[in-house]
């Protein structure tokens, strides 16, 4: 009997010893060390969709920590964005990819349109061909389907290109003075072959609600139809016959929003005089870039755009860049005027070692909430018109060349 | 039974009192581990955003004001495009940037230096500099023209450093035993340093103009070196994530570098928020650069006040 109880007790105790061990490696890991917050809490997720085959709905205004984005986050619930993106088989991994991963995020719901379905992607098949030609009948068909399956999950709808980048929260603000029942679709306006002008297919557009069953309701009558590969140029001319106005994108200064190539070719880049874009603008261009000095003449120029919306052809590596969220910049309010001024400058001579004093006109904006833009130079050049223009070169080069025999 | 039930006891207590002891070690081991590793490099870390945000509106201006920097830009003829660049963006940020030029150049102004070689342009730039300006500024930043930097980023990473303690900071690299700056990155000087660096110039034996024997170091390994004499180390420097802040790469590299590595995580893992310098950017890349940081807001989002 003494024994067994030995057995018993000696058995218990190491019964003991082993749950007490278990049970306190248990209660020490779940107490002292709780799972530090890792570094993907702290940012967007970047499966923060819902799936939604095939469209894919943000699943709320992404933000970093830190950020106060209380407006931004209230304008992405009031201005809701549906955007397509048009590409193909052959970009989904190399463009459309990149577009999925960045800016996209920020639309409230967002569809690949292919000519090919692609589940894993997801991408839409909108049962076509590839190839520029194919152009307008993806875009027909794409509206279609949008209109059909998503009518009611957004109020404005924008097609944007693979290459195309787009700041969404800078739509919204856009948008947020109108309302998706108005008949009016935004984009970089074109003046040429249609008398409100169209909308550039490269720099996007977008649509409200009642321009799109307007075009939608277009094709249902045959009052529109496929008249042209020429994609942009089909649809203004649809909406001009769907009593759809051609919208003014541009911002309280002035300046566009919507651009058709990449931000270094509008900040720096120097169109020669016969360049298309010149004569397809709707609204006057006014040209940024100062250019290297002497042996090649200054044309002092100003006005950027900023606030900027959607620029195509950009490459991977630059759509990272201009992704990344930035400090505050008050917005120019609606109705804002212009004040001009001489300020001064020098402008390089091309006689060496030369400095030319001179005067130039500057530009201020002033709006209603008091929040003066910096003065910034204006090219009377591209004022006067072409004749206008060129006798303004004319002048300032006198100036330059006739400055050392000191005749001003 | 009851015995039983008491040898359990017992038992479990023992068996708890085990676990604990094992864990501790573990833990101490590991702790151990972590710090020894630490030894090796020099980091230096930006502000604590709590600590910015403690401080109040009049101590944040006057800390703000007590920083002022001075920029030295080294050019030589064939870079007048990037030169250009330099000039008209991020350079205007410095409290005052000169460019110290290896010969003089018609169309812009510059400090010239009468020399080709890298390493007595760093030198003379730097004794020019510390003797006009030691007064007047109280850090001083070397860059290339490839280079492009962020100088309210800059400020705001000195904002808590004493300039009075010789501070070296930028991007660093390893070469053996010699922790140096790299330069394409951006070389970053207090004054205490600068005055140093002024003194050991006078030393042909620990720093000379003709640098190595045999062959010669990196303008930026000299400097390195002679900082060493003074006592003065280089550090890494980096944002409260450990990521660098000055980058010897461009953006467009270091993303396409995160998209091989990390591509779940490409815009969020590749740089810092708040990077000084990225290099080998072209003159067109500068502006557009100026346009994406001072320019381009997406409406509606706010970050911290500014300093």
């Amino acid at each position: 009997m003494a024994l067994g109880g030995f057995k018993g007790s000696w058995l218990a105790f190491h019964v003991g010893i082993v749950t007490g061990f278990i049970s306190t490696f248990y209660l020490l890991n779940g107490l002292l060390w709780p799972q530090p917050p890792g570094p993907e809490s702290q940012t967007p997720h970047p499966d923060a969709w819902v799936v939604q085959h095939p469209a894919l709905l943000s699943a709320g205004h992404p933000h970093l920590s830190g950020e106060v984005s209380t407006t931004a986050a209230e304008l992405y619930s009031k201005v809701r964005i549906l955007c397509w993106v048009m590409t193909g088989p052959s970009n989904l991994e190399t463009k459309a990819r990149h577009v999925q991963a960045t800016w996209a995020r920020h639309c409230n719901v967002v569809l690949f349109m292919s000519s090919v379905q692609d589940d894993g992607f997801p991408a839409v098949g909108l049962d076509t061909k590839e190839g520029r030609d194919q152009l307008y009948w993806k875009t027909i068909r794409a509206f279609q389907y949008v209109h059909q399956h998503h009518l009611e999950q957004a109020d404005w709808f924008l097609k944007a290109d693979d290459d195309t980048f787009v700041v969404l929260d800078n739509l919204r603000w856009l948008l947020a003075n109108h309302t998706p029942e108005e008949p009016v679709y935004f984009g970089k306006r074109f003046k040429p072959y249609a008398k409100q002008g169209y909308m550039s297919g490269g720099a996007g557009y977008v649509l409200s609600k009642e321009a799109l069953r307007r075009f939608v309701e277009g094709f249902r009558t045959q009052v529109c139809s496929h008249t042209t590969s020429v994609e942009d140029l089909a649809l203004g001319q649809c909406m001009e016959k769907m009593g759809v106005r051609a919208g003014d994108s541009r911002d309280a200064a002035g300046r566009e929003t919507f651009h058709p190539f990449g931000p270094e070719s509008h900040l720096t880049g120097k169109f020669s005089k016969s360049f298309w874009y010149w004569k397809y603008c709707y609204y006057p261009i006014v040209e940024v870039r100062d250019r290297l000095p002497a042996p090649l003449p200054w044309y002092l120029l100003g006005m950027g755009a900023s606030g900027c919306v959607p620029f195509p052809s950009p490459g991977p590596g630059f759509l990272g860049c201009i992704y990344h969220p930035h400090p505050p910049w008050h917005p120019p309010g609606v109705g804002a005027q212009a004040e001009l001024r001489t300020g001064p400058a020098v402008l390089a001579s091309p006689w060496p070692g030369k400095v030319v004093p001179w005067l130039r006109l500057e530009c201020q904006v002033l709006s209603p909430q008091a929040s003066k833009t910096p003065w910034q130079h204006v090219d009377l050049g591209s004022c006067l018109g072409p004749c206008g223009g060129l006798l303004w070169k004319g002048w300032v080069s006198a100036q330059r060349w006739l400055d050392p025999w000191g005749l001003w | 039974m009851i015995s039983e039930s008491s040898s359990f006891v017992k038992g479990m207590v023992l068996g708890g009192l085990f676990c604990v002891f094992v864990t501790l070690i573990g833990h101490n081991k590991m702790g151990h581990g972590t710090k020894a590793h630490h030894h090796e490099h020099h980091h230096i870390q930006a502000p604590n955003k709590e600590d910015v945000l403690n401080l109040s509106e009049g101590e944040r201006l006057e800390l703000s004001h007590s920083i002022r920097v001075y920029c030295i830009i080294l050019v030589k003829p064939k870079d007048l495009g990037n030169w250009a660049a330099v000039k008209e963006t991020w350079s205007k940020h410095c409290d005052k940037a000169e460019f110290y030029s290896s010969e003089s150049v018609k169309v812009f102004d510059s400090v010239v230096l009468n020399t080709n070689d890298m390493w007595m342009m760093v030198r003379n730039a730097y004794k020019l500099a510390y003797e006009r300006y030691k007064d007047e500024y109280n850090w001083f930043f070397l860059a290339h023209p490839t280079t492009f930097a962020v100088i309210e980023n800059l400020k705001y990473f000195l904002l808590k450093k004493d300039a009075s303690q010789p501070f070296y900071i930028g991007h660093t690299v390893k070469s053996g035993e010699l922790e140096y700056v790299d330069g394409d990155g951006g070389i970053v000087l207090s004054i205490e340093s600068l005055k140093r660096l002024s003194k050991i110039f006078e030393d042909p034996d620990k720093c000379p103009e003709q640098g190595g024997l045999i062959w010669k170091l990196s303008e930026d390994k000299q400097l390195a070196v002679c900082l060493k004499y003074t006592g003065v180390f280089a550090e890494n420097a980096e944002d409260s994530e450990g990521k660098d802040v000055f980058n010897t790469k461009s953006v467009g590299s270091l993303i396409k570098e995160a998209m091989a590595n990390h591509p779940q995580q490409v815009v969020e893992g590749c740089c810092s928020d708040m990077a000084i310098t990225f290099n080998g950017l072209a003159p067109n890349h500068m502006h557009v650069m100026m346009y994406g940081v001072y320019r381009l807001r997406a409406y509606g989002i706010l970050l911290p006040p500014p300093l």
